[in-house]
């Protein structure tokens, strides 16, 4: 049972049935560029999505998409085909951002959002571009850095559930296929993910 | 079961203000992070990992064949360069050899021996070297008194006689005699006299060696002791021992003749008053005559005295190095180490 926020496949791929992502790692194992290059083209601005918000920079989010893309291609062998493309796909950029996390001490998260993004994309939760004052401007500031504060203390396996859900829309199954583990484990840390961060965001003030 | 505790879900929901309040939470805190924009990947993105997943065109050192045979082709350069520098060597080597076999044969011309040791080093030894400074000495310096001359000097002693005194003498400028057998008794007397021909000449230096190229193969002799400068001092009755004071043999030699007028009138009497291993003592700066039939010490000038008292004691043993003149010519005696 999906419900609205949940995305379904991209268009290109969305005749796909459950499993057919064999099909998508059979072309990879054979070479077939086409394929690989449709599928990057599918799913890019997902896994960049997915990435830049577990790690927080855009930087890191750049090397590590095309990283999951290029893991993919190389490693299309140990595709599991009734797995769904992206769930393959969020798999391998989870590992990426975990190992990724532990490395540099989850230190260094980007910062670098604009008003201008976030109005766009959600109008009615911050103010206008237009009418951003600078004392708005600095409200907005301290409500997406306490977002971000609150995103970062959550632990990786409650923010790798919590960000495919909300970020991604994707379902628990499907999480659970991308994290490795039962539904339920999920529905537990995404309740977990969101009861933390609204202690983290009732105590700085924000909700 | 299931769908009746479904059933029942909305009814507790709406029944419970907690868990609404606790649902109202979750979406407000999903309903701001909903609200952040989604991030796009940058435009470029396919362009860029095209890019990275093209196979990289290594830079020349990094190809593998050149990883492969680099170090290869190095140890062969080095293994190379080594042999060629080896080569020229051998080369110097063999050139330094035959140079040094020149000099060798040029020494050997000059009065130096080749001496080739077990392990093939070659040595220049200058032959001098294999005879003893003391025997080279003799035969240039040193001329052996005989006893006819010295029985002459002496005038009675018969010839061939067995008891004649012998002294050993040596020129001042000789070095000590090397130690005498262990056979030899402590006492033994001195066997013979030894006059110094031209003690003021000094004997010839050994040649040096002729100039070697090679130094690797070559070893120098070891330099002979140098000559000892002869002395053109008065040496009347001087003691050349430690602890015995020139005045004390000085005033010795006045009672028993080393001077050159009374050392021959005393001499008939030496010859005549002591017997065969006789020892003489300078013992506070007289000559004393030891174990002489049970006597310790005996004064010499008595012993002298005694005139044909005495024939039976043809030889007289000294202890101290003392340097005497005989027949107009200046001698040292140095005794046996052993009976010091």
């Amino acid at each position: 049972m999906k419900t609205s926020k949940e995305h379904s496949a991209p268009a290109d791929l969305a005749g796909m049935v459950p499993g057919e992502g064999a099909a998508v790692a059979a072309a990879f194992q054979a070479g077939d560029r086409a394929v690989f290059d449709q599928v990057v083209r599918d799913y890019k601005d997902r896994v960049y999505n997915v990435i830049y918000r577990l790690v927080g920079n855009h930087e890191d989010a750049l090397d590590l998409a095309q990283e999951t893309f290029i893991r993919a291609w190389r490693g299309a062998d140990k595709f599991q085909g009734h797995a769904q493309v992206y769930t393959w796909l969020y798999s391998i950029a989870a590992n990426l951002a975990k190992n990724r996390l532990r490395d540099r001490g989850r230190k260094g998260r980007n910062q670098g959002r604009s008003l201008e993004a976030l109005h766009e994309a959600a109008p009615g939760a911050l103010p206008a571009a237009a009418e951003v004052n600078p004392r708005d401007a600095a409200s907005a500031s301290e409500l997406r850095d306490a977002l971000d504060v609150c995103l970062e203390a959550l632990p990786d396996i409650y923010r790798l559930a919590f960000v495919l859900r909300t970020f991604d829309g994707l379902s628990y199954d499907d999480i659970a296929q991308a994290a490795g583990c039962p539904r339920g484990t999920i529905k537990s840390r995404l309740n977990q993910a969101r009861k933390r961060l609204h202690e983290c965001l009732s105590g700085r003030g924000v909700i | 079961m299931a769908n009746s505790i479904r059933k029942r879900v909305p009814q507790s929901r709406k029944s419970s203000a907690e868990l609404l309040r606790e649902l109202d939470q979750h979406k407000k805190v999903s309903d701001l992070y909903g609200a952040l924009p989604r991030v796009a990947a940058p435009e470029d993105f396919e362009a860029r990992l095209a890019a990275r997943m093209a196979p990289k065109v290594l830079p020349f050192w990094q190809r593998d064949a050149v990883r492969t045979w680099a170090p290869i082709l190095a140890a062969a350069s080095v293994v190379l360069v080594s042999g060629t520098f080896w080569w020229i060597g051998k080369d110097a080597r063999e050139t330094g050899v035959r140079m040094t076999t020149a000099a060798l044969d040029e020494a050997a011309q000059s009065g130096m021996a080749e001496r080739r040791d077990l392990d093939g080093t070659t040595a220049i030894v200058p032959e001098a070297s294999e005879q003893t400074f003391f025997s080279d000495h003799v035969e240039t310096g040193v001329a052996e008194v005989q006893p006819s001359a010295y029985e002459a000097a002496a005038g009675s002693a018969p010839a061939g006689d067995s008891n004649m005194p012998e002294f050993e003498v040596m020129a001042e400028s000789a070095p000590p005699p090397p130690p005498p057998a262990t056979d030899t008794p402590a006492p033994a007397m001195a066997k013979r006299m030894v006059a110094e021909a031209p003690a003021a000449k000094p004997s010839p230096a050994p040649k040096p060696a002729a100039p070697v190229e090679s130094i690797a193969l070559t070893v120098r002799p070891e330099a002979p002791a140098p000559m000892p400068e002869p002395k053109n001092e008065t040496w009347l009755g001087r003691s050349l021992a430690d602890g015995a004071a020139a005045v004390q043999m000085e005033r010795t030699s006045e009672d028993v003749s080393l001077e050159a007028d009374a050392l021959q009138v005393e001499r008939d009497a030496v010859r005549a008053a002591f017997k065969p291993d006789g020892e003489f003592t300078l013992t506070d700066g007289t000559w004393m005559e030891a174990g002489y039939e049970g006597q310790s010490t005996v004064p010499w000038e008595a012993r002298a005295r005694q005139k044909g008292s005495d024939a039976e004691l043809p030889t007289i043993l000294i202890e101290h190095p003392v340097v005497f003149e005989l027949n107009g010519k200046w001698y040292r005696y140095t005794p046996p180490s052993d009976t010091r």
